[in-house]
């Protein structure tokens, strides 16, 4: 009786994410790597792709998550930007990270600061200066791989968020409770999981948590010492040990994975699927790159549904292009473009960051998108030979396998084929399809 | 000039003694001749932000109070230049634009409106007005958003921030992220490529919305269809004439949703802003400045509704965060204050001046002008008007003012 | 033999010029653009231009170029540049026409129309190259070449662009069919000058209708540089510069010089109306001196009258612009305790105004990234005894004001200070230091300070420069600017290093915006600065003739070795 029920304890969920095997899963070759290629460097170049079918799922994902120092060309162009980092412009600012994510050849890094940026939402409109921003995702660039804890903790003590969510203002006679509200219901726990009372409690743990001059400082005088009751801990508690309590919940890890899984797998994951996954994380210590890599490699992401299954936000669309037919736009154009798509990097919309999804949809972002595919044509026609060394062509069979695949349904092809020789035109028409929206 | 004309055609539509008549007009001339009422469904309305806490007390004048010239020996517009509209109140002489607007009963002026506990701090208070909140913290959806989600279905572009690139939180929790449009070459698609403009743009229609998808490509490939539509319509406009509506921000913005209006692009809901209106200091001047810019775009904005053939359907509101203090202060200026007017202007509001006189009385620099509505009030109006639920939009039950009719 | 006589024509063809004129008469009515170069040859040998070329060549810039002259010169057997030569190096000329409503709907008003036209030396040679250059244009697949007629003279359409016809030894270009037509038409038939051409002179010359300047035609690529030039329609200080200059209807004129070691543009802007505002052409004897120091390396001087003009801003400037405008009288009218902007501030100055721009060296101070020139106004006072002490505290309250928005966006603030300098107190605000590891802002290029000297008023953004020009009018180091309602001078040598002090920077935009790696876009911004490095001067003085505007730009070309 126990080994039948040990049996069936094997469940559909667990198999999902075990790894894809080429053996048993069918072949890894360039469509996958293309997939894979897409949601963690938002596109990719043939050789890219070349090198991923080498590696094979496994160790490709390895390499692609792996961090490392700037080197070669990468370097050089990173010091001749240096100059410019300091400056306390949005636009400059916002080109300085697009070039980034551009010339970066393991751009994985900036693909996950940028997820945990939309995570803890925090803009430069309230925040007025360019420079805390510019360090608060360098922290979460610094520290977004790593185990959650270190991160959020980071980010408490950010002078950035602090002025975002009125640190400041929370004193101990006159606690603030944005902070922590925003704390339970977006960074960790999510709606539902805790009760007014934790909030009230959870901000007096932040009481004197306020930032000088661009720098955190802990002030003992404004600081709530009594007992407090968050989450299930009790005691004099200050903010490092509420941040232990949240993630000590389920709730917690619930919330992460799902977030996570959402933005690099697909949007609707069975809930068996999340249990899982947020025991693992728990278990783990939070331990991001762990996660990301088992969701990575597993068959779930490599399946049907996870295929092909979101839509690409404004940064992922354009960089995606960019990457893969090797283009080099101008930063500063991209960056205001992006903002009229919908995605200012920087200044996001409010607290929640950006809803994504079909959000980023409506007639004026389609327009837009056409009109950055138009650009991206020009500067292809331009540049012929990069165009045909990142996407091995530069006619329509070409374009299509680069960056669809060769997925188009007929009538849309035969489009594309009307456009010989147009390099311009086609570029665009091939960005311009329904599908070249979806990563 | 005293209020509204006698009888206007509304009283005819009223009167119920005229109903069977109307049903014996053919429908395309009844409406034509603005005896039907406009189909909810097509109903637009137009929310102008006066940024910074517009001085309500010299826009809309208690020229006959003495306590006002009291108050402010030298900010007081002079009740010899103040613009009649009833036996005490006046406009501001830079509003003269407004002036016919008044005499043929469409602007209606509803004093003492704002939030039941005012707050003297923009982001509160802006904070309160767009999301028809008092909470703190305020939620994170606008209720023009919520108004969005319940026009969702509605294909084209339902809401809208023209103007500037920035999403005001009022249209914040709409289905899908309104869009913020700053001029005309928003809309329009580009051509690349060295075949014609518009071959390419049939090319890409045609790519776009072939048949064959499934899932997700499917659903973008109505979207795109539905976005190519607006851009053909209006594309169609991009020569037509616009009226002349005065250069800045706010004169272009009307002039891109007059556009928007006329192209059929499905608009329900825009939001523009007018920034300037902090007049801590030397506000004589500016303040003037501030308000002939507003009322020659909003003027332009209704010739150019009227020769489009939308006036029956488009309700502007203009609003403000607050109003500002009673007393002028020692600079020249005026500081933080509450209740405000806020006006409506257009066909289908009923015009008048409504709602209490600001109470002047008292002697401290702190007096304010009460607020006497709740703008949710309004808010409830303009959305029983555009046919949304109020439930699904505001907080709690609010008795509209009845200065919307169809 | 044979030579001599091919060297004779030659000079023959190059001391008498084609009759001028003749090409002229060729194009139709209503050209809003006419070019007119005597002799392309003459044009392409100019000192300045061979220098140009030269430069590019040795830094590599023309590598693409080059490319495909060889790659041409392969497949022809022929080198480009000769045909080039033959083709436009007699007389040339240009019209730019109003674009023709499109016939498609939906496309709006056409593109401008062009029309070209060459007179070779003889019809068989230009015939031949036509030939060979089409058929080139041909082999390559993407390209589209269709021949037709016209009237018996054949031309043909490369890539539906661009229309090609000889007739005699006239060469002709254009963007549209109709123009061609008629322009053929004319040579047909013998059509008789349209207007007398402007009186030749230069390397070229040309005329303009003055809407072809407008930026609303201009239509930049991208939405910045179309919203910068929007606001630069409004912007207060361009219109104090410019607006004077543009008040007049008409035709511009103007024509290209070039000696051994300058270039020089000449223009006739059309007579400004009888009603000019005096604002902008106040009464006053022409010529005056202005301080400079060692480090200045420009010198904006105009003869304004800013009392006049600020109370005439809602005649003068656009509507939009008011209530920004009215801010700023409230703001001074402030700063100055209560007085009037326009009675008692601006009345207080002379009408003889100068900016002078300074190179910053930072010698006491933190180096920012972005080095920043610093910026004087230099004016003089009617009454400084009275004035003065007004400027200074007006000068203390703008810094009182800058730092309280300063507080709001959380940045450091300016502190005030007072100092001696060569019996002169300045008054200063300097940015308190940053903490350690912060980086040194673009704001340290600020040090707001403000001298009075005798009856000198100098209120400039960089203390260092103050006090440079304070020692300048001390020691009488006075710089005489043109006679003129406007003239800017340029210190080519100073304005190199200041651009070379900001060499990474320039770097590192040229990566985001050109899309370079690191080491392209260091060659691309030394080649920028070594083609600069060729300007030793650039000057621009503006003057009020009778019935005109006259513009005078200089560039004074470093000397040959």
């Amino acid at each position: 009786m126990t080994l039948l029920l040990a049996s069936a304890a094997f469940r559909p969920a667990e198999e999902a994410l075990l790894p894809w095997r080429a053996d048993v899963d069918g072949p890894f070759g360039p469509r996958e790597a293309a997939h894979l290629l897409r949601r963690t460097s938002c596109g990719s170049t043939l050789a890219e792709r070349r090198r991923v079918v080498e590696l094979g799922p496994q160790r490709a994902v390895a390499e692609l998550t792996t961090p490392c120092e700037p080197q070669g060309e990468y370097a050089a162009l990173l010091g001749a930007l240096a100059p410019l980092q300091g400056l306390e412009d949005l636009a400059v600012c916002q080109s300085l990270w697009l070039a980034r994510l551009l010339h970066d050849p393991r751009p994985f890094g900036d693909v996950l600061a940028l997820f945990w940026h939309g995570h803890f939402a925090t803009s430069v409109a309230k925040v007025g200066r360019m420079q805390l921003l510019v360090r608060q995702v360098e922290a979460l660039r610094a520290l977004g791989r790593g185990p959650f804890l270190p991160l959020l903790a980071a980010v408490a003590r950010d002078p950035a968020m602090i002025a975002w969510l009125d640190g400041n203002g929370n004193r101990r006679h006159h606690p603030n409770e944005n902070f922590a509200r925003e704390l339970l219901e977006l960074f960790t726990l999510g709606r539902g999981s805790y009760d007014e009372r934790d909030v009230r409690e959870a901000a007096r743990a932040f009481t004197g948590w306020h930032e000088r001059d661009g720098q955190f400082r802990f002030v003992p005088a404004e600081h709530d010492d009594g007992n407090k009751q968050v989450l299930g801990s009790s005691g004099a508690l200050d903010g490092d040990d509420v941040l232990a309590a949240c993630l000590a919940r389920p709730e917690c890890a619930r919330h992460l994975a799902g977030r996570l899984f959402r933005h690099f797998v697909h949007g609707n994951p069975e809930p068996e699927l999340l249990e899982v996954l947020a025991v693992r994380y728990r278990e783990s210590g939070y331990d991001t790159l762990a996660l990301l890599r088992e969701l990575l490699c597993s068959r779930e992401f490599h399946g049907p549904r996870a295929r092909r299954a979101l839509v690409a936000g404004p940064v992922a669309f354009a960089v995606g292009a960019a990457r893969t037919l090797g283009l080099l736009p101008d930063c500063r154009e991209l960056a205001d473009r992006l903002a009229g798509l919908g995605q200012s990097l920087y200044a996001p919309p409010g607290v929640k960051g950006w809803d994504g999804g079909r959000a980023w949809i409506n007639p004026v972002t389609i327009i837009g998108r056409m009109n950055l595919a138009a650009s991206f044509g020009r500067l292809a026609a331009e540049r012929p030979s990069a165009l045909e060394a990142a996407a091995g062509g530069d006619d329509a069979t070409a374009l299509l396998g680069a960056l669809l695949d060769d997925d188009v349904p007929d009538g849309a092809r035969r489009e594309l084929f009307a456009l010989r020789g147009d390099v311009a035109g086609l570029v665009q028409a091939v960005l311009s399809l329904p599908e070249a929206q979806l990563a | 000039m005293t209020g509204a004309p006698g009888l206007s055609r509304r009283d005819l539509l009223i009167s119920s003694a005229s109903l069977p008549a109307l049903a014996a007009l053919p429908r395309p001339l009844a409406r034509a001749a603005g005896l039907l009422p406009v189909d909810p469904a097509g109903r637009v309305l137009v929310v102008v932000q006066l940024t910074g806490g517009n001085d309500g007390l010299n826009t809309v004048v208690p020229f006959a109070d003495d306590d006002y010239h009291r108050a402010r020996p030298v900010l007081a517009v002079p009740p010899a230049q103040a613009l009649r509209l009833t036996d005490d109140t006046a406009l501001h002489p830079a509003l003269a634009p407004l002036l016919p607007l008044w005499d043929e009963g469409r602007l209606a002026v509803l004093r003492g409106v704002g939030p039941p506990r005012p707050d003297r701090s923009h982001f509160r208070s802006m904070e309160m007005w767009h999301t028809a909140s008092t909470d703190e913290p305020a939620p994170a959806t606008g209720w023009l958003g919520a108004v969005s989600r319940e026009l969702e279905g509605a294909a084209g572009l339902p809401a809208v921030r023209a103007g500037g690139r920035d999403l005001p939180l009022a249209l914040a929790g709409a289905r899908t992220q309104a869009p913020a449009l700053v001029g005309l070459d928003d809309v329009l698609i580009e051509a690349a490529g060295r075949g014609g403009a518009a071959a390419q743009r049939e090319r890409l229609r045609c790519a776009c919305c072939a048949g064959g998808r499934a899932g997700e490509a499917a659903w973008l490939a109505d979207a795109a269809g539905d976005a190519f539509d607006c851009a053909e319509r209006l594309a169609l406009l991009r020569g037509a004439a616009r009226g002349t509506f005065p250069g800045g921000e706010l004169g272009r913005a009307l002039e891109l949703v007059a556009l928007l209006l006329g192209a059929r692009v499905g608009l329900r809901v825009a939001c523009v802003t007018h920034d300037g209106y902090d007049t801590h200091a030397r506000q004589q001047a500016g303040h003037a400045a501030l308000l002939r810019d507003l009322s020659a775009a909003l003027s332009a904005f209704d010739g150019q509704l009227t020769a489009q053939g939308d006036r029956a359907r488009v309700a502007v509101m203009v609003f403000s965060e607050f109003g500002r203090r009673v007393r002028e202060n020692a600079s020249g200026g005026t500081d933080h204050g509450a209740g405000n007017p806020l006006l409506l202007l257009g066909e289908p509001v009923a015009g008048g001046v409504h709602g209490a006189p600001p109470d002047l009385r008292g002697d401290d620099d702190e007096h304010d002008v009460p607020v006497t509505i709740d703008f949710r009030r309004m808010y409830a109006a303009a959305l029983e008007w555009l046919g949304v639920p109020s439930a699904a939009v505001l907080p709690d039950h609010f008795a509209p003012v009845p200065l919307l009719t169809g | 033999m044979l030579q001599l006589a091919a060297g004779l024509a030659l000079s023959l063809l190059l001391l008498h010029p084609a009759r001028a004129g003749d090409l002229a008469d060729l194009f139709p009515d209503g050209r809003l653009a006419a070019l007119r170069v005597p002799s392309g040859l003459a044009l392409w040998q100019a000192p300045p231009v061979q220098r140009a070329i030269q430069l590019l060549r040795e830094r590599g810039a023309l590598a693409e170029v080059e490319a495909g002259r060889g790659a041409l010169q392969l497949a022809t057997g022929t080198d480009p540049a000769e045909w080039l030569a033959f083709l436009l190096g007699g007389e040339v000329e240009v019209g730019v026409y109003e674009g023709q409503a499109s016939r498609l709907a939906g496309e709006g008003t056409g593109r401008r129309r062009l029309l070209a036209a060459a007179r070779t030396p003889d019809a068989d040679g230009c015939q031949r190259i036509l030939d060979a250059l089409l058929a080139v244009i041909e082999s390559d697949e993407g390209n589209d070449v269709r021949r037709k007629s016209y009237r018996d003279v054949p031309w043909a359409r490369v890539n539906r662009e661009l229309l090609v016809a000889r007739r005699g030894e006239v060469l002709l270009l254009a963007n549209d069919d109709d123009l061609l037509a008629a322009a053929l038409d004319r040579l047909l038939d013998g059509a008789p000058a349209v207007a007398p051409p402007p009186a030749a002179g230069g390397l070229l010359t040309f005329e303009l209708e003055p809407e072809l300047l407008r930026p609303r035609d201009l239509q930049p690529a991208t939405g910045a540089a179309r919203r910068a030039l929007g606001r630069r329609i409004a912007n207060p200080l361009g219109n104090l510069l410019f607006a004077g200059l543009l008040l007049g209807e008409g035709r511009l004129c103007g024509s290209l010089h070039a000696e051994a070691g300058a270039l020089e543009l000449r223009l006739a802007l059309p007579p400004a109306q009888q009603d000019t505002p005096a604002a902008f052409f106040p009464p006053g004897a022409d010529g005056f001196s202005v301080p400079v120091d060692g480090e200045t390396l420009a010198v904006l001087a105009v003869r304004r009258d800013l009392a006049d003009w600020w109370r005439q801003r809602e005649t003068l400037m656009s509507a939009e612009s008011q209530p920004q405008l009215a801010k700023a009288d409230e703001t001074l009218s402030l700063l100055f305790m209560g007085s009037s902007p326009a009675e008692d501030v601006f009345a207080a100055l002379g009408t003889e105004l100068a900016l002078v721009i300074d190179r910053q060296t930072f010698e006491d101070a933190p180096e920012p990234d972005v080095k920043l020139p610093g910026a004087c106004l230099v004016a003089r006072l009617h009454d400084p005894a009275s004035f003065g002490p007004a400027v200074q505290v007006a000068f203390q309250s703008l810094v009182g004001f800058l730092n309280t928005e300063r507080a709001q966006k959380r940045e450091a603030p300016f502190l005030l200070d007072a100092l001696e300098h060569e019996g002169t107190t300045l008054r200063a605000a300097r940015l308190l230091p940053g903490g350690p590891g912060e980086p040194v802002g673009s704001d340290a290029n600020a040090s707001p300070a403000v001298a009075i000297v005798d009856d000198w008023l100098l209120l400039g953004t960089s203390l260092e420069q103050v006090r440079r020009l304070v020692s300048a009018l001390r020691a009488g180091a006075l710089q005489p600017v043109a006679a003129g309602t406007l003239s800017l001078h340029v210190d080519g040598v100073r304005a190199l290093r200041l651009l070379a002090d900001n060499r990474d920077v320039l770097v590192a935009q040229s990566i985001l915006e050109d899309g370079l790696s690191a080491l392209d876009a260091g060659r691309h911004v030394d080649n920028l600065l070594a083609l600069l490095g060729e300007l030793q001067a650039l000057d621009l003085s503006v003057t009020r003739a009778v019935d005109r505007l006259d513009v005078l730009l200089r560039l004074t070309l470093d000397g040959a070795p």
